[in-house]
């Protein structure tokens, strides 16, 4: 394959099997990088608005960036983009391993999937082949054994395969997309957007590298920057050796690790359950890293059970741990096992979780509506596993679960202890002791989220340098430019790890040698706002309403009980109204026409 | 009473170490010199190099006093008391 400047987008309606190829203009590359910026574009172009999640209207798109398949540090993203029928917002969810390079040599940048299908079935995308074959068989299957039983189908050497397990089926609202086994497009439900077209999984075979536009030029550039994030003590050691879940006793000897349903914010047991018990219990065998990583955080794992999978990172632990009470680590991590067996998104099981066992600690959930269920206590394992099932299948009172947790918590006319944000569950911050955390929550535009700006870098781990968390002066600066750039990030095809090591012009170098397009710094940061600015616009062409920039009652009102944030809340108030300003957004957070104009979205 | 030194991370790992008590001495000490006390343990020897290589904080190594980064105090040079709680974090990312 020669250096592609298009982005190349293949059309498949599962509605009447048509199949078509069509390109975006050279402009849309330009101005929305690929990826994250302009599969989102491409969803601006399909939807109206009020359409439902779960119609085949709504079109799922699987987004490769320039920098996918390539040599680059991480290169191996892709994103999952659709209307979430969590939030009814945009749902973007990134996700590594190898599938998104292998999408990339088949020679498609977006692969959009639009219709429903009659029967299931899968797609097959073999180069430039393109085959949707029948899947009633694998319908009920968990994703492990379909991803198997079409390897066996196919006998297709390196096919990579991206599937949906029986949340994706049952419609779970925070069902996710499992691809290569272990990795997910985790969060929004993208997964039952799959689920409702019939869709059971894409499988990708492509036997073409993309091409830098300067080839020398970028192997250079890659050679550099690999090496920077080898020599880097976080990318070169500290990801390596613990994963991500290092963070455990850092956000929790901080004060600030969410704990029974972000009731406080220091968890106990954290020293059972944190990254260094998985290594000293001897339940960590090794480290994996995904497509063209040279950081390899993923940890591979085996129970004295037996059980052997991937996980927990640091997010699905803590979901699955602390958030619920639990402190037994061969619990959480054969519940993490069952999410990704599933098809779950551990993060908003966990937390829907959490908030039905603060229902039912309350009084509010009564024991004679668990239909024979085991308690909804804080703590019980037992509880953990069973309702993970249970919501899978939307069985018993997993059918109130699987509608997340503001569903579940309004179904009770207690919405104040859901602890998400527009809809979306929160993840393991508590950001009482991080302010700017808990503006980017606020602000983030698929809610509740830690990957849309991770002020926990500047605010906690001091990168690229300490930040007071307690400080909310200046922090809306902080969060624009982080959000800004982690959708440039997003939308090259790389790894948002990267960013500990790597920074702006890094980014730009890599982007300009690969791409040619010989942006400044200003214009890729552009880039970056104006993606951001375009996911604000389709939110509010979806119906959302700019006081959904707010964080749950709780963590605004209520003091941090305990520990060193002991006191503390979330002064937004202090930041939201300068994020706004900063951003060219009037007073209610609508982008102001000229902020549109000088993005060139002015036509969204 | 003493101080408690909780360490975490490859530090732990390397060490083997995960709660030290140190002596308070006269009530209170220099984060600094009681990096170099921890420097002398096997396992903990770079901790050395964080106390004497001049960086303010110990950056990128995250030093807690009390679940307070030491930065937001007085660096290295904050005194820390009997009772107090020190958490030692090599650098570290994830999310
Ligand atoms: S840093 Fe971790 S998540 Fe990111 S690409 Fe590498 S292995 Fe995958």
């Amino acid at each position: 394959m020669g250096f592609s400047e298009k982005i190349r987008v293949l059309h498949v309606d599962l509605s009447s099997g048509q199949i078509k190829r069509q390109e975006l203009d050279d402009e849309v590359a330009r101005k929305f990088i690929g990826g994250r910026g302009a599969g989102t574009y491409l969803l601006g172009t399909l939807l109206k608005g009020q359409e439902d999640a779960f119609s085949p209207e709504n079109p799922l798109i699987f987004a490769t960036g320039p920098l996918t398949g390539t040599a680059a540090p991480t290169g191996g993203r892709y994103m999952a983009i659709c209307k979430s029928p969590l939030t009814n917002l945009v749902a973007c969810s990134n996700s590594g391993g190898q599938f998104g390079a292998e999408l990339k040599r088949t020679g498609t940048d977006l692969l959009l999937i639009t219709g429903k299908a009659s029967e299931p079935v899968y797609l097959l995308l073999e180069d430039e082949k393109t085959e949707i074959r029948p899947a009633s068989h694998l319908w009920g299957r968990d994703t492990h054994f379909t991803t198997a039983a079409i390897k066996k189908e196919l006998e297709m050497e390196g096919a990579k395969i991206a599937c949906i397990g029986p949340a994706g089926e049952n419609l779970v609202r925070f069902a996710c997309i499992i691809n290569d086994l272990h990795r997910a497009a985790g969060r929004s439900g993208v997964g039952a957007v799959m689920g409702s077209k019939n869709l059971k999984a894409v499988v990708v075979k492509g036997s073409s590298r993309p091409e830098a536009k300067d080839n020398e030029l970028f192997m250079d550039v890659v050679k550099d920057r690999v090496k920077t994030l080898q020599e880097n003590p976080v990318t070169g050691q500290g990801l390596p050796s613990l994963g991500t879940k290092v963070l455990d006793n850092i956000i929790n000897e901080h004060g600030a690790y969410p704990t029974r349903n972000f009731q406080t914010g220091v968890f106990e047991s954290t020293d059972e359950v944190c990254g260094e018990a998985l290594v000293e219990k001897g339940y960590l065998k090794k480290n994996r890293g995904c497509y063209a990583c040279p950081i390899k955080c993923a940890r591979v794992t085996e129970l004295p059970t037996g059980a052997k999978g991937e996980g927990p990172e640091y997010e699905s632990g803590w979901a699955l741990g602390a958030a619920v009470g639990v402190k037994d680590l061969i619990a959480i991590t054969e519940a993490n096992y069952l999410c990704n067996l599933l098809g779950l998104d551990t993060i908003s099981c966990g937390l829907t979780l959490a908030c039905a066992m603060e229902l039912f600690e309350k009084g509010i959930i009564k024991r004679e509506e668990l239909q024979g269920g085991p308690a909804l206590e804080f703590g019980s394992s037992e509880a953990l596993v069973f309702y993970t099932q249970k919501m899978a299948y939307r069985d018993g009172f997993g059918k109130n679960l699987a509608e997340g947790s503001l569903r579940l918590a309004k179904s009770y006319n207690a919405p104040e202890l859901a602890m998400a944000v527009k809809g979306q569950e929160l993840p393991a911050y508590d950001p009482r002791g991080v302010q700017g955390q808990g503006l980017s929550y606020a602000t983030s535009n698929r809610g509740g989220c830690h990957v849309r700006g991770y002020l926990i870098a500047p605010e906690v781990l001091g990168i690229p340098e300490k930040l007071d968390p307690q400080a909310t002066e200046g922090k809306a600066h902080w969060v624009k430019v982080f959000q800004d750039l982690t959708a440039v990030i997003d939308s090259m095809g790389m790894c948002l790890f990267t960013s500990f090591a790597l920074g702006a012009e890094d980014y730009l170098a890599l982007l300009n040698a690969f791409t040619g397009r010989g942006y400044t710094l200003e214009e890729m940061m552009e880039c970056g706002e104006r993606i951001w600015n375009l996911e604000r616009a389709l939110n509010i062409r979806f119906g959302m309403s700019p006081e959904s920039d707010t964080l749950p009652e709780r963590l605004l009102k209520e003091p941090m009980p305990e520990g060193p944030q002991k006191g503390n809340t979330v002064r937004l108030s202090e930041m939201l109204p300068e994020y706004y300003k900063l951003r060219g957004w009037d007073e209610n957070g609508i982008p102001s026409g000229e902020t549109l104009k000088r993005l060139g979205l002015d036509q969204v | 009473m003493a101080i408690d030194v909780r360490i975490f991370g490859p530090l732990r790992l390397d060490s083997g170490l995960k709660a030290i008590s140190i002596d308070a001495l006269e009530g209170q000490r220099r984060l600094r010199d009681i990096l170099l006390e921890l420097g002398s343990l096997k396992g903990l020897e770079t901790l050395r190099a964080v106390a004497t290589e001049g960086r303010e904080e110990g950056a990128p190594f995250i030093i807690l006093v009390d679940g307070k980064n030491c930065m937001l105090l007085q660096g290295l040079d904050t005194l820390v008391k009997d009772g107090q709680r020190i958490s030692v974090f090599p650098p570290s990312g994830g999310g």
